[in-house]
């Protein structure tokens, strides 16, 4: 017969008791750090997130103000509130921005959704006062394999879409996806090597959320 | 065993992924752009150092029937802590390793470490280990990730490095050609390395 | 989600193959492809936990991890969700069919480090999947994992291992041949069905 007590590290109850403390701790210090590092995330997401728009609508206010682009980008903040007013547009409960001098908008950014390979995507467009040209595409958020469909984010990528006409009556027009080093011409865009689908996923982004806007927004004035 | 001897064999003798072959998922992910590969490797030895550490330092209170779960514990909090700071203090390596912390957790090299040394040796041994591991991970990625970026890109940690009519070898930017330059890097360390084995 | 749950079985299975894809599962499946049968027994155990676990950890992540605003804990939780349900696996296994519990030996307990079992969960929260999207989704991974290394166990049983160089057997040459079927499953992505 046993009459020791058996240390308390061998009863049954002492792995649900260990494993519990374990997690809390664990837990408890993550939560804290979660908590105590929130904000900072936030805030650095949304300055990151204006100075896109900032830099979208440079081009747009360089040749509209005779200042320089480079100048316009790095006065942010300052800048961003001089200039960027959030406005709404028909149809649409994302945000989007304007920018208006002398009392006529000179450009827009619209913050469009679309579908990639793996996740959503999300691009910042900055397009022409009556939404029938790109004038600068940026893709903020993406989740697509790093090295290839992750490229669509690379500069020579996106600047393909710059001035781009994408409104002819009415309808958006047709771009064909050509090998990446193949001559471009009017209505192709060169795609990313073996991102065929990642690249294809821009477009259908594009046409999808343009088109609407388009549509939804040609009939009366515009904010 | 000296620190140091722990050091190398965990490093090159037993290295984790061309004689334990482990990690490899991530090895095939990662390692098409050298920058990729430093920022995951540097990721890993940090976690590995910590949760072999922990993990180590509590081993004679750990049950045995949990052993694995508190393992996993430990790991996935490192990784997120790990993830939180990156974020909070170095947004933009975070944007490049978001997809990759996910990998870091179930990476075999960690639980691999942590069954086979930590759970049975002291802690600043095990740190030591951890790290040994890590960099010899490291060290794969990087080589396998040299001839991938080289060939498919032209560049090394995004500096253009081959001549402007070079043209890049597309299979080097798809995942399968990891496959291809991992084997061949085991056949040679195989076949060199380990000559004194045979 | 427009994908009905059943194309997105099939889906899981060809043209996004768990590993030949998204190269996920790498290290128990180089091991254990050495024979058919061991092959054959971790891909079945493989695919009933991704199934479970893919349901477990939506219901985890849609009542306690949003409600409760702790999403940022998911790796956390996710992982234990399937150390736990590997646990009890074994333990049941062990308790009513002893004699698969022997043959599985040390692979039931491998099974919580497979990434791909991890992927899953995480690809769920990530392409907000419903819960049948979701068993759907686990069920073809699995299938899709069962396949990848029956394929390489045939395979290397029909190699004559004497013809491999000697640095290559094993790990290398397992290497090599995934890396060929990896190349021809890319063929699969013409079918845009997971898109």
């Amino acid at each position: 017969m046993n009459n020791e007590r058996i240390p308390f590290r061998e009863t049954l109850i002492y792995p649900i008791v260990f494993m519990i403390i374990l997690s809390i701790i664990f837990v408890g210090v993550l939560a804290l750090m979660y908590h105590a590092t929130k904000e900072k995330v936030e805030t650095y997401k949304e300055e990151s997130y204006q100075k896109i728009v900032l830099d979208l609508c440079a081009p747009s206010i360089a040749t509209a103000t005779g200042l320089n682009e480079a100048d316009i980008i790095s006065a942010f903040p300052q800048s961003y509130n001089e200039y960027i007013k959030q406005t709404s547009l028909t149809g649409e409960d994302r945000p989007s921005f304007a920018v208006s001098i002398d009392d006529s908008v000179i450009v827009r950014v619209v913050d469009i959704p679309g579908k990639g390979l793996w996740d959503k995507m999300r691009a910042l467009v900055a397009v022409s006062p009556d939404l029938s040209q790109i004038r600068k595409l940026a893709i903020y958020e993406q989740m697509e394999t790093p090295g290839l469909g992750a490229r669509i984010s690379e500069p020579w990528f996106q600047e393909q879409f710059q001035d781009l006409q994408v409104i002819a009556d009415g309808k958006f027009v047709t771009l064909e996806l050509i090998s990446e080093k193949q001559e471009r011409k009017d209505g192709q865009i060169n795609k990313v090597t073996g991102a065929t689908i990642s690249s294809g996923a821009v477009i259908s982004m594009l046409k999808d959320s343009l088109q609407k806007l388009f549509e939804q927004n040609t009939l009366g004035a515009m904010p | 065993m000296t620190k140091k001897e722990i050091f190398v064999v965990s490093a090159f003798k037993d290295n984790s992924v061309w004689r334990q072959i482990l990690g490899i998922c991530s090895t095939l992910a990662v390692t098409n752009l050298m920058l990729n590969s430093l920022i995951m490797g540097l990721g890993v030895i940090f976690t590995l150092a910590l949760s072999t550490f922990t993990i180590s330092l509590i081993r004679e209170y750990t049950p045995r029937s949990v052993r694995m779960m508190a393992q996993t514990l430990i790991i996935g909090a490192y990784v997120i802590i790990v993830d939180i700071l990156l974020k909070a203090w170095l947004p933009d390596v975070s944007k490049q390793l978001g997809p990759y912390v996910g990998l870091i957790i179930t990476n075999c090299i960690l639980m691999g470490r942590a069954e086979a040394f930590a759970a049975q040796n002291k802690p600043l041994d095990s740190m030591i280990d951890g790290i040994g591991a890590g960099v010899g991970y490291t060290l794969v990625l990087l080589v396998i990730s040299f001839i991938r970026e080289l060939l498919g890109f032209g560049t090394l940690f995004g500096v253009r490095v081959m001549g402007e009519g070079w043209i890049n070898w597309s299979i080097m930017v798809m995942a399968p050609s990891a496959f291809f330059i991992l084997a061949l890097m085991i056949w040679a360390i195989n076949t060199y390395y380990y000559k004194e084995a045979k | 989600m427009g994908i009905t749950p059943f194309v997105l079985f099939w889906a899981a299975i060809f043209t996004s193959n768990i590993l030949l894809t998204n190269f996920l599962g790498m290290c128990s499946y180089l091991s254990v492809s050495k024979e058919v049968e061991s092959s054959a027994g971790l891909g079945i155990a493989v695919t009933f936990v991704l199934t479970a676990t893919a349901g477990l950890n939506w219901l985890v992540y849609k009542y306690i991890l949003v409600p409760f605003h702790i999403e940022y804990l998911q790796f956390i939780v996710f992982i234990i969700v399937i150390a736990a349900f590997v646990q009890l696996l074994e333990l049941i296994i062990e308790r009513y069919v002893p004699a698969l519990y022997y043959s599985l030996g040390i692979f039931l307990p491998l099974i919580t480090v497979n990434c791909a079992i991890f992927g899953v969960s995480l690809f769920l929260v990530i392409r907000n999947y419903s819960f049948l999207q979701s068993i759907a989704f686990g069920a073809g991974s699995g299938i899709g994992w069962l396949l990848a290394i029956l394929m390489l166990a045939g395979i290397r049983n029909r190699l004559k291992e004497k013809l491999v160089p000697a640095g290559l057997r094993g790990a290398g040459i397992s290497l090599v041949i995934t890396g060929i079927m990896a190349l021809a499953f890319i063929g699969f992505s013409g079918i845009q069905a997971v898109q």
